[in-house]
């Protein structure tokens, strides 16, 4: 018997079809959807070419986000990163001993001594954020290419945090700053004190408030109940949280713009911390990759 | 109109916006114009039916592959392809709907159905995401914060348009869709 030509659908149909199968796949759970990433990053490596160059003439435009000594040469902004990075570096050392202090009062016999953190550093310039600006996260020219993954620690001017890498795709990775809202809550110490050179204050629970900073309750300490009393604006805060990489312990969060009594509990004081830098307009930030045990997390007890 | 020009316009319209939502965002908010929308819309007022819901479902597509919605409290993320798409479709015919009864076809035009479009393609995104999180948890969807954020954006989307307005709509003419009423027989 002899067939007929074959038919093809009209465009009428397979348009009817597509939006049948893009509804469908919009309604599928999130844990089902992992195969969308190889269609978003060839697509993301193609749109690249414009994106770039106009995010560049933008922020080139905006002018450079440096708080602080405006008149200051890039020599001496070099020193002061470097001055931060080392004050940086003497606090983790710090929380350190702090830690083995409080386990060695927990173990009976002794500790092997913490090895020094070690990571290696990549720059990476931010691409842009996503295509539906209400959504979160900065993408980023560094991927698992460059070795980079979900382990990494992004931060800007050196020692401020700016956030997890959520994603590493083989080109680009995302970011979510910690002020992104969705983004997860964190503990911070607050340096009592002026400058990075003050003593450790006590501790707050810090979660997204939606408009650039983050805002939590301090923790009263009892064997310190006037430590929370001494928090004023300023003062630096810096991560404080075992469920963050060691790497990232002692970074920058920001500093304090207001502390208030709780409405709820007028005993309870609530923090309210600003980064320094805006961490959804940073043009370049670099990515602290973790060397040996990418997963180790550590954090002052 | 030859889809070779619609998808190249789409294409560096989707690459500017990218660039440049940050820095026309307002403030903290979150609003920020969409620069895909005045482009459905062009296509909308001067094409056909079909050759709009494809431009609206495909430049939809490209806006969810590019969009990253975070999905749990630690930090994860999932690209879900679907709402903008249909959003943006259902802009697109409702454009289409309208053009019949539009007394100019300008940039002024392009502004108000840009507006109007976005607005109908962010209420498909919030219907679409807010029945997603129902069953998909943990989910850190917030319904009536997108809605107020997004029908700014749609207002400002507007505002993009009317700008936008005045190169798409000569574009449009170059990519073989002159404007109908222009023509003997056009409305």
């Amino acid at each position: 018997m002899a067939r007929g030509p074959l038919r093809l659908p009209s465009a009428g149909t397979l348009l009817f079809a597509s939006a049948g199968v893009a509804l469908i796949v919009a309604l599928l759970p999130a844990r089902l959807l992992g195969w969308a990433g190889w269609f978003r990053e060839p697509l993301e490596f193609s749109v690249a070419p414009v994106q770039a160059p106009v995010r560049s003439m933008v922020v080139w435009m905006r002018g450079a986000d440096r708080p602080g000594n405006a008149g200051a040469s890039e020599r001496e902004r070099e020193l002061e990163r470097q001055l931060a990075e080392a004050v940086t570096r003497l606090l983790r050392t710090e929380a350190e001993n702090e830690m083995l202090r409080g386990q060695i009062d927990v173990l009976s016999r002794g500790l092997e001594a913490t090895q020094g953190v070690r990571f290696r550093t990549a720059f990476a310039p931010v691409i842009g954020p996503g295509a539906d600006p209400s959504t979160g996260g900065l993408k980023i020219r560094l991927g698992r290419m460059d070795e980079i993954d979900e382990s990494g620690i992004a931060v800007v001017h050196g020692v401020h945090l700016v956030g997890r890498v959520a994603r590493a795709d083989s080109r680009v990775s995302w970011v979510i700053p910690v002020t992104e809202r969705g983004a997860p809550a964190l503990r911070g110490v607050v340096m009592l004190g002026e400058g990075s050179a003050g003593e450790f204050g006590p501790r707050c629970q810090l979660s997204p408030a939606g408009d650039g900073t983050l805002t939590g309750p301090l923790q009263w300490d009892p064997d310190r109940p006037w430590a929370d009393e001494a928090v004023r604006e300023g003062m630096e805060v810096r991560l404080d949280d075992p469920t963050w990489a060691r790497v990232a312990q002692m970074l920058v969060v920001g500093k304090v713009e207001s502390v208030e009594s709780s409405e709820a509990t007028p005993e309870r004081r609530i923090v309210r911390v600003r980064p320094v830098y805006r961490l959804d307009r940073v043009s370049e930030l670099v990515v602290r990759m973790p060397e040996g045990g990418s997963g180790e997390t550590g954090g002052a007890p | 109109m030859n889809p070779g020009l619609v998808a190249l316009a789409g294409y560096v319209l989707l690459g500017l916006g990218l660039g440049v939502s940050e820095a026309l965002q307002l403030g903290d908010t979150g609003i920020a114009p969409s620069l895909l929308i005045p482009l459905v819309v062009v296509v909308a007022m001067r094409a056909s039916a079909m050759e709009s819901a494809w431009t609206g479902l495909l430049a939809g597509l490209a806006v969810d592959l590019l969009t990253e919605v975070p999905v749990s409290h630690a930090g994860g993320l999932a690209t879900i392809p679907g709402p903008n798409a249909l959003g943006f479709l259902a802009a697109s015919q409702a454009v289409v709907a309208a053009r019949g009864v539009l007394y100019q076809r300008g940039a002024f035009a392009v502004g108000v159905l840009s507006a109007l479009a976005a607005g109908m393609a962010h209420l498909v995104v919030v219907l679409l995401m807010t029945l997603r999180a129902i069953y998909d948890k943990p989910s850190l969807w917030a319904p009536w914060e997108e809605l107020f954020t997004r029908a700014g954006s749609s207002l400002y989307t507007g505002l993009a348009g009317l700008v936008l307005g005045f190169a798409l709509l000569p574009l449009a003419s170059l990519a073989g869709a002159p404007d109908p009423s222009r023509t003997r027989f056009g409305r």
